[in-house]
């Protein structure tokens, strides 16, 4: 590797798609942050809604060729169907158990339906491989060295949409109202009026369309669908969420674009087989000396 | 008094709450007339927390009946009793503690809206009326001047007070007070006493539960009496102080020396 004007070009480059890569591990981790924030309970079901989406997205764009609008719209409603069937077998019925048996149960969730999606792909995509259509692979604005990709433009908008979305929500509707004063615990917003069970299932649905959403984004950007992004989506949206301080939906941002960051940048630096394991134990250094991840205030005594 | 059943708020009877062995409640007959005050007192463990936790829907009742305006609530859940308007404080104050004064009570003050149309604010409510509300309501408590500050960082008064004004602002019929004087400063005991009598001269009913007798004695109109899960006594004020039962169980064997 050489040190000269190319390589700095390049490591901003590699840094502007590793930002706009990141927005997209924001949109997962955010569903993670929600739950956990007002659940204290860890949906590790939730990347299974990102894989869903994301095969709505192929099935709904590829199969069934519609426009994109539409089948963005198949994916997040997938993937809110996808979160309203782990609140439903996962969660409410077992909710006054002790915390960790939900979640064992949403690991159980994804394990299952992982399998289910595996065994379907390779049926169907094994010799017929369909592609995730991305009309925009071609479409790039050059500024001066650098390259901007379209797709990483509209990623990154429909990100920036979403979360203000979720802002407005949380801070100007009743839902939010309600949303917070559940995180603030349960039985004081019960008392103040609130029906926790659906303001929950509320929150699933909001986690499930998020999720739903990165999966459809993951795909268009990838060009490819993927039967194990739901594990990818787990692993690394619950990692950002840590990063960013577990349960803190401004940390879930910062953290996904840190990640991003980080793993571009470590695979254009060091080696792309390695990325993962080099952007994680990075990140995982930063945790020995801030625990309670970028955003977080404290640490509780959950799990 | 009037023995017209029309005015009675709030209607306990057989109430029972077991905890495995131990019986919290037993067989309890608790009746409080629109708005009178009525205080609540008893030794540790008598189970006047639990009576509270009972009608706020908070736990539910092993056995017995409460009724409420005259319709049952015993199997309605605590949101649905705070919208039908019981609103309680705790013994140990509970705030939503990272958000500010003012939030805690503009966040009370909506609950009583219905829960449907959840994204966007629901038309004809008037904002800006809700809003004058809070304020008067902060401005009643003296902590309008604080309204910016997180409820974490307020004095153990001033959170005392903030929780009242929470309760209040899902405009209660019925107010329940566990111990709202335990911890306050004898001037803050003060204050809250004038506070207390200013809501009931409003109409207000009030049932609260407390350990301080100067309180519980003054601002009651009556009492009721629990030991061990049992009904002792009721009565007025000046009643249950005489009362021999009530001496044993409650203020001890020395009884010239709390009557003198």
């Amino acid at each position: 590797m050489q040190f000269d004007e190319f390589f700095f070009i390049d490591l901003i480059q590699t840094g502007i798609d590793g930002a706009m890569l990141g927005s997209v591990y924001a949109l997962m981790a955010i569903g993670f942050a929600l739950i956990w924030g007002l659940l204290g309970i860890l949906n590790l079901a939730h990347g299974q809604t990102v894989a869903f989406g994301m095969f709505a997205g192929l099935v709904s764009a590829g199969h069934l060729k519609l426009p994109i609008p539409i089948s963005f719209a198949c994916a997040v409603v997938t993937g809110v169907l996808v979160a309203l069937l782990v609140e439903r077998i996962c969660y409410r019925p077992i909710r006054r158990a002790h915390e960790l048996v939900p979640m064992i149960a949403t690991l159980g969730f994804w394990i299952t339906t992982e399998e289910i999606l595996q065994k379907i792909y390779f049926h169907m995509y094994f010799k017929d491989f369909m592609p995730f259509p991305n009309p925009f692979t071609m479409t790039r604005f050059t500024f001066g060295e650098f390259v901007i990709r379209f797709d990483y433009v509209v990623t990154m908008s429909v990100a920036v949409v979403l979360v203000a979305a979720l802002y407005f929500v949380i801070y100007r509707s009743r839902l939010g109202m309600a949303l917070r004063m559940v995180a603030a615990g349960h039985d004081i917003a019960h008392l103040m009026g609130v029906n926790v069970l659906k303001t929950l299932r509320s929150a699933f649905m909001i986690a499930g369309a998020f999720g739903g959403a990165a999966g459809y984004l993951l795909g268009y950007v990838a060009n490819m669908a993927n039967p194990y992004a739901g594990s990818m989506a787990t692993v690394k949206g619950l990692f950002t969420m840590i990063l960013g301080g577990a349960g803190s939906i401004p940390g879930a941002i910062v953290g996904g674009i840190v990640l991003g960051f980080t793993e571009l940048e470590s695979a254009y630096l060091f080696s792309f087989a390695y990325r993962d394991a080099i952007a994680m134990g990075l990140l995982f250094l930063l945790l020995v000396f801030r625990p309670q991840g970028l955003f977080g205030t404290r640490v509780e005594d959950k799990i | 008094m009037g023995t017209g059943t029309e005015n009675i708020l709030l209607d306990i009877t057989g109430l029972s709450k077991h905890f495995g062995g131990l019986r919290a409640l037993d067989e309890v007959d608790i009746s409080c007339r629109q708005g009178e005050t009525l205080g609540i007192i008893g030794p540790n463990g008598a189970g006047k927390t639990t009576v509270f936790n009972v009608v706020t829907g908070f736990s539910r009742p092993t056995s017995g009946d409460i009724r409420f305006g005259g319709s049952k609530i015993t199997q309605k859940t605590a949101a649905q009793i705070c919208r039908l308007g019981i609103s309680r404080t705790f013994q140990g104050v509970r705030l939503f503690r990272e958000m500010t004064v003012w939030e805690n009570v503009w966040l009370g003050q909506n609950c009583q809206a219905k829960y449907l149309n959840p994204l966007f604010w629901s038309r004809g409510v008037n904002e800006a009326a809700l809003r004058a509300d809070v304020e008067a309501l902060l401005n009643e408590f003296q902590i309008f001047a604080k309204k910016d500050a997180k409820a974490r960082e307020l004095s153990f008064g001033d959170m005392r007070r903030l929780e009242i004004c929470r309760a209040l602002a899902t405009k209660p019929k019925l107010l329940l007070l566990d111990e709202p004087a335990s911890g306050l400063t004898p001037v803050e005991t003060t204050r809250l006493i004038d506070d207390l009598r200013k809501l009931s001269d409003a109409g207000l009913t009030i049932i609260l539960i407390e350990h301080d007798m100067h309180v519980a004695l003054g601002l009651s109109d009556r009492i009721v009496v629990l030991n061990f899960g049992q009904l002792l006594a009721q009565g007025t004020p000046t009643e249950v102080r005489h009362n021999p039962a009530v001496i044993e169980a409650y203020l001890g064997k020395s009884a010239e020396a709390v009557n003198a």
